[in-house]
């Protein structure tokens, strides 16, 4: 997991997803996203990545290399998720 | 474009389609033809779900609008990645050709070659080509890219055959345009295409010239007919039930293209008798679809998927030999993917500003391709068993008589359904012998070239001279 900053506060956080293009995926991205999207329903609201108001995006890599355009990110700041486990840390950190 | 909205495109054209000796009226419905328009439409569905959009999107640099990655032109070695890796992901995805990388290789190689004609004679090709592609783009169209001529005697030259329609050229000449007669074989997805993109089919000498000629059309162009191919176990399409297709949605297809006497006007033509560029233009093409069999890799995903499962529902999953046997077959199928990778990520920048895959590697990639499906494809008949090839029929486990027998005898693990089982090796028998085995073996023997064309390539392309020094160098010779 790489973490680069999520911004804290008591609100509902609108988070970006990104996805990778999925060429060799390792897990189920989708099913992960969906997975994230029940456990965090109170705390978080999941809306495209080109969205205007995105706090942060989550970058959902099937595999380790998680290559994207970054361009396409616009500078946001970004935390990638590229293997299951690290649902569950983010998870953990939203709600501390 | 999406998926409904490309195959309500499709529904407006005209086109002149034959199979089994008569015309097809409705060629999108038609059962045999529509798995293969369902694998081109899902290059359109994919390219609409954020899961995928990073592979099959990318921006133009012609208008900076977000494209489908198959109407775009390479602008750096990260394209030329992506756009393997988008073959594998689709390739996995259908099990099948999915028909819009040839047109993709055909723009990019015009991209290139149309400036390079125009930086030597001064014409517009180029012009007339960025042209064609911005309108391509904007209307996410699918374009056959059409380069292999009947060809007749191969020991003959174009103007040499007793038959010159055996290479497409030019007929006649007019203020508008030219007309052109000839055919194109071997045609994947023609019929599932909005367009049709014809390149020479080899280099040419100046004797002849008038068989220097490229040009892009829509699909249903006056004089234009389609003859489609037939394929192994392609009437099981037509049948009740669904398992002994193998695949349940997706397929390919082929055509022999004919053009009888057909008129293409000057803004459509990219090349005309500028004969010593014919070698370039079947070059870069080649290199491009070489590496466009990234697709492969994906096929073999599914395949060795299917091969450790029939293992599973075999009880043999855990010996020893099947295990190995499944390691060799990631193996080659992993080897396969480092040389499309390989070919892309070192690509490099043409005049034009296109960027092009190593021809080396890319030629390697595909010398690979002609080989290691055909193993993994061996090692999978042999998990599978003899059943893939003897095994009755959907009917027959339907059947109120016979069908208790086929559900008795045809089991494998008692957990599993015989059903399952049946279906995973109509799978396996549809990557390797049926319908699919004409994408993943002969294709991948014969499309993009055949194996000896690649080993020319090859050969010219390393450096002896150099490997030579080296090894002179290192034990002492000096010359």
């Amino acid at each position: 997991m790489r973490y680069y900053r999520i911004v804290s506060d008591n609100q509902v956080k609108k988070v970006g997803i990104k996805y990778c293009g999925g060429c060799n995926l390792l897990y189920d991205r989708v099913g992960l996203v969906y997975s994230l999207k029940e456990q965090t329903q109170d705390s978080i609201e999941f809306i495209n990545y080109d969205g205007e108001d995105a706090e942060f995006i989550l970058f959902v890599a099937g595999c380790e290399k998680a290559c994207v355009d970054m361009g396409r990110l616009k500078g946001w700041p970004i935390y990638i998720i590229d293997k299951e486990k690290d649902a569950g840390q983010l998870i953990d950190q939203i709600k501390k | 474009m999406n998926a409904q909205q490309y195959e309500e495109s499709l529904r407006k054209l005209n086109l002149v389609v034959y199979m089994f000796g008569k015309r097809i009226d409705n060629v999108v419905d038609h059962p045999i033809i529509r798995p293969s328009m369902n694998a081109v439409a899902a290059t359109y569905d994919l390219a609409q779900k954020s899961e995928y959009e990073d592979l099959m999107t990318a921006t133009s640099h012609l208008t900076g609008k977000k494209i489908n990655r198959f109407c775009h032109i390479h602008q750096n070695t990260d394209d030329l990645v992506k756009k393997s890796k988008m073959g594998r992901m689709l390739g996995a995805f259908t099990a099948c050709c999915f028909q819009r990388c040839v047109g993709m290789d055909a723009m990019n190689a015009l991209s290139i070659v149309t400036h390079d004609i125009d930086a030597k004679y001064g014409t517009e090709y180029n012009k007339r080509f960025l042209k064609y592609l911005q309108y391509v783009q904007e209307y996410d169209l699918t374009c056959d890219g059409a380069m292999t001529d009947p060809k007749g005697n191969r020991a003959l030259a174009p103007l040499q055959q007793s038959d010159p329609d055996l290479y497409m050229h030019v007929v006649e000449e007019k203020k508008d345009g030219v007309v052109v007669s000839g055919a194109k074989a071997h045609q994947t997805g023609a019929v599932n295409s909005h367009e049709i993109i014809v390149m020479p089919t080899i280099a040419m000498r100046e004797e002849d010239k008038d068989y220097a000629i490229s040009f892009a059309l829509p699909s249903d162009a006056l004089g234009i007919t389609y003859i489609m191919g037939r394929q192994s176990c392609d009437t099981r399409k037509i049948e009740e039930g669904s398992i002994d297709r193998g695949n349940q949605f997706f397929g390919g297809h082929e055509a022999l293209v004919v053009f009888d006497r057909v008129f293409v006007p000057w803004e459509r033509v990219f090349m005309f008798k500028e004969y010593e560029f014919a070698g370039s233009l079947v070059e870069k093409f080649a290199s491009y679809h070489r590496q466009s069999y990234a697709c492969k890799v994906g096929v073999g995903d599914v395949l060795i998927g299917a091969t450790q499962t029939i293992a599973d529902y075999n009880g043999t999953a855990k010996a020893s030999h099947v295990k190995d046997k499944l390691i060799e077959m990631n193996h080659l199928n992993e080897t396969l993917y480092c040389g499309c990778i390989a070919c892309a990520a070192e690509g490099h920048r043409e005049p034009s500003g296109t960027y092009c895959v190593d021809a080396l590697l890319a030629n390697v990639h595909k010398q690979n391709i002609t080989r290691y499906p055909y193993e993994i494809a061996r090692i999978a008949q042999d998990i599978a068993g003899g059943l893939m090839v003897t095994l009755p029929s959907e009917a027959d486990l339907r059947s109120p008589e016979v069908g208790k027998w086929v559900e008795k005898y045809c089991q494998g693990d008692a957990n599993v359904p015989t059903e399952d089982r049946m279906r995973i090796l109509r799978l396996i028998e549809n990557i390797t012998l049926g319908t699919a085995a004409v994408g993943y073996l002969t294709e991948s023997m014969h499309g993009a070239g055949s194996p000896q064309a690649q080993r020319i390539m090859i050969s010219r392309l390393v450096n002896m001279k150099e490997k030579q020094r080296k090894a002179k160098r290192l034990c002492g010779i000096t010359e």
